[in-house]
């Protein structure tokens, strides 16, 4: 595959692994009583649906539908529901990382159920050695996966689509060839183009592109600069099959913050890099704090050098899901140290490590009901505030209290099969 | 005033609590003027990390990073520290066996469920018992294994003879149960291991 001055990418063939509705899955691995009924997970207060297996959206539970407006459909059709259960979700999360690290070298964890991996040199039979991953990640946890393969990470994001959209493709589906990449393309929405927000879609469909395929053989590029600025041209290029989006450049997945950056020198010991991975939680929670957040969901990942030929790669991450959010930096630092140690390995120098915060959730939404209990902590907008005025770390966390209120716990919370001993699955 | 060294795992076992591993070597290298000022530091350390109410333990965050978190490869050891010549056992204290290498040699595929009943006792397996699953292994007859019959979870040894399967119970009193073609089997996992206290 041809690649142009501007592309960093050293992937050839890039496989994206999406997890099936996999809050949805996790829920129903320890309840075989789930199998074939519609399961829903809702958000941190039961509020809104975040996820939703194939049975539940045949009911026509829409994404974010406020649970109280569904209570009736979902009894009706005998739908299991369940408060978010992050603990749970991590766990299985970094399992599967972990088991995709055995099949690749290069796995970008790119959200909690997606990662991207590379499948250069791995075998001439790309879409047998994918089934292979899949039926693996299936066996080992229970969780299925759709699988797309694609020279760019655009159009794996499309193949993946396609692998969930066609049940004969068994979860894999495969846009190697450019007839097949164009036919398929036919048959997705400018809107569904991964990177391409509603808006630029809006004025792509102006200009009569309504289609991914009629987007790849749009050629004003200086039009498409101006309307979609350089992301968007680099999106057009890679449905062109020239691959130009670095881990680097991936667009965050919607809601969520990371803070990460590359070492110079790379760092080896691990107290080095947790020193390192301390101030990006810092800038994280900063940030998260800003827009009225709190978080759930906290990943932290590291990378070697790739292209150091005498060291082995290491691009990993872990997870840790929280059952309250918090907008705590010393609570996140904490988990986010606990993971680093658990993903260091001594003598490898990282060239790159980061934080990710994921499931968020508005601090107004907790505050506006009466009986919760937030996490949301006074002291921590006085810090950013002071910080803000006077520079940023004029003052750290000084005698750290928690302010804690009552609290209307979710109700539907399932045992933490995974993570806690008095919770195990009884059998 | 005299300083002495104590054994802050000793102490904090004495309060019954726990100390985090990555504050253990923060403690071996304070020098605490008296038991009473350690078991206070261990307490206080206690309730922060289980985040409970108004514990105003940290004094700034460098501190929380720099020494309560600091997590040097200084093992604990099960000894006071004492002036003179170092214990040759000392090189060793990392090197310990794990049950964790033991039991569950792939553990991304195994997960830990807890026994019911008292169908499995000719095989070990008693009410209470902690069982651990590896998902990983290619199921064979005679293997004990979890199984899904319909829409319920149940340990039997399974064997398998042509397309027939039959659920074998390890005690008398319970019956063989014969798989029948309109029922859901599903193999979830090999049982590999049985922890059972003995009190």
């Amino acid at each position: 595959m041809g690649c142009g001055g501007a592309c960093d990418s050293s992937f050839e063939v890039i496989a994206l692994i999406d997890c099936n509705s996999f809050y949805c899955s996790c829920e129903q691995v320890f309840r075989p009583d789930l199998l074939h009924r519609a399961v829903v997970v809702l958000s941190n207060n039961d509020g809104c649906v975040i996820a939703r297996n194939r049975e539940a959206k045949a009911i026509g539970i829409p994404m974010g539908a406020p649970y109280h407006q569904y209570e009736a459909a979902l009894k009706q059709n005998n739908a299991a529901v369940f408060s978010a259960n992050f603990p749970l979700y991590a766990n299985f999360s970094n399992r599967i990382m972990n088991i995709l690290n055995s099949f690749s070298d290069q796995v970008e964890v790119y959200s909690i159920d997606e990662a991207f991996i590379s499948l250069d040199g791995h075998s001439t039979d790309v879409i047998a050695y994918c089934k292979v991953i899949r039926e693996t990640v299936l066996k080992w946890t229970g969780i299925p996966v759709s699988i797309g393969i694609a020279p760019t990470k655009v159009l794996a994001k499309c193949a993946n689509k396609l692998a969930k959209q066609f049940p004969e493709s068994n979860g894999v589906f495969a846009l190697t060839n450019t007839s097949l990449i164009d036919s398929a393309l036919k048959h997705i929405d400018v809107d569904d183009i991964w990177g391409i927000a509603r808006k630029q879609a809006q004025k792509l469909k102006k200009r009569h592109i309504h289609t991914a395929y009629e987007f790849k053989g749009w050629n004003n590029r200086a039009l498409m600069l101006s309307l979609l600025s350089k992301t968007g041209v680099q999106l057009h290029d890679e449905l062109n099959g020239i691959a130009c989006i670095a881990f680097q450049l991936t667009p965050e997945p919607r809601k969520s913050i990371r803070s990460s950056r590359s070492f110079k020198p790379e760092l080896s010991h691990v107290d080095d890099i947790a020193a390192a991975l301390s101030l990006f939680t810092t800038r994280a929670m900063e940030k998260l704090r800003k827009q009225h957040s709190m978080t759930q969901m906290i990943t932290v990942f590291i990378q070697s050098n790739p292209f150091k030929a005498h060291v082995p790669t290491v691009r990993k991450a872990q997870s840790f899901g929280l059952l309250t959010a918090t907008n705590d930096t010393i609570v996140v630092a904490k988990y986010a140290r606990q993971l680093l140690h658990h993903l260091h390995e001594p003598g490898i120098p990282i060239k790159k490590a980061g934080i990710i915060l994921d499931e968020l959730t508005s601090e107004d939404a907790l505050q506006d009901s009466l009986f919760e209990t937030a996490n949301a902590n006074p002291l921590m907008t006085v810090m950013d505030q002071i910080n803000h005025r006077f520079g940023r770390d004029t003052i750290h966390v000084a005698n750290h209290q928690r302010f804690l209120a009552k609290r209307r716990a979710p109700q539907w919370v399932s045992p933490q099969y995974t993570t806690k001993w008095e919770e195990l699955r009884c059998v | 005033m005299k300083q002495t060294k104590l054994n802050a795992n000793d102490v904090a076992k004495k309060l019954g609590v726990s100390l985090p591993k990555l504050v253990a070597p923060f403690f071996q290298s304070q020098t605490f003027t008296s038991e009473a000022d350690m078991v206070a530091a261990i307490l206080h350390l206690d309730k922060a990390f289980k985040n409970e109410k108004n514990v105003a333990t940290i004094s700034s965050l460098s501190e929380f990073f720099d020494l309560k978190l600091s997590n040097r490869p200084l093992p604990l050891y099960g000894s006071a520290v004492s002036c003179g010549f170092t214990s040759p056992a000392e090189d060793h204290v990392e090197n310990q066996l794990s049950l964790d290498d033991y039991l569950v040699p792939n553990p991304d595929a195994t997960f830990f469920v807890r026994a019911s009943g008292d169908s499995m006792t000719g095989a070990g397996i008693h009410d209470g018992d902690l069982l651990i699953i590896d998902r990983s292994i290619e199921v064979k007859s005679n293997h004990i294994v979890l199984a899904v019959v319909d829409t319920e979870f149940t340990i039997k040894r399974m064997l398998k003879e042509d397309t027939q399967i039959i659920l074998k119970p390890e005690n008398k009193k319970f019956k063989d149960m014969v798989i029948t073609s309109d029922q859901n089997f599903m193999v979830w996992g090999v049982v590999v291991h049985v922890i059972h206290h003995l009190k």
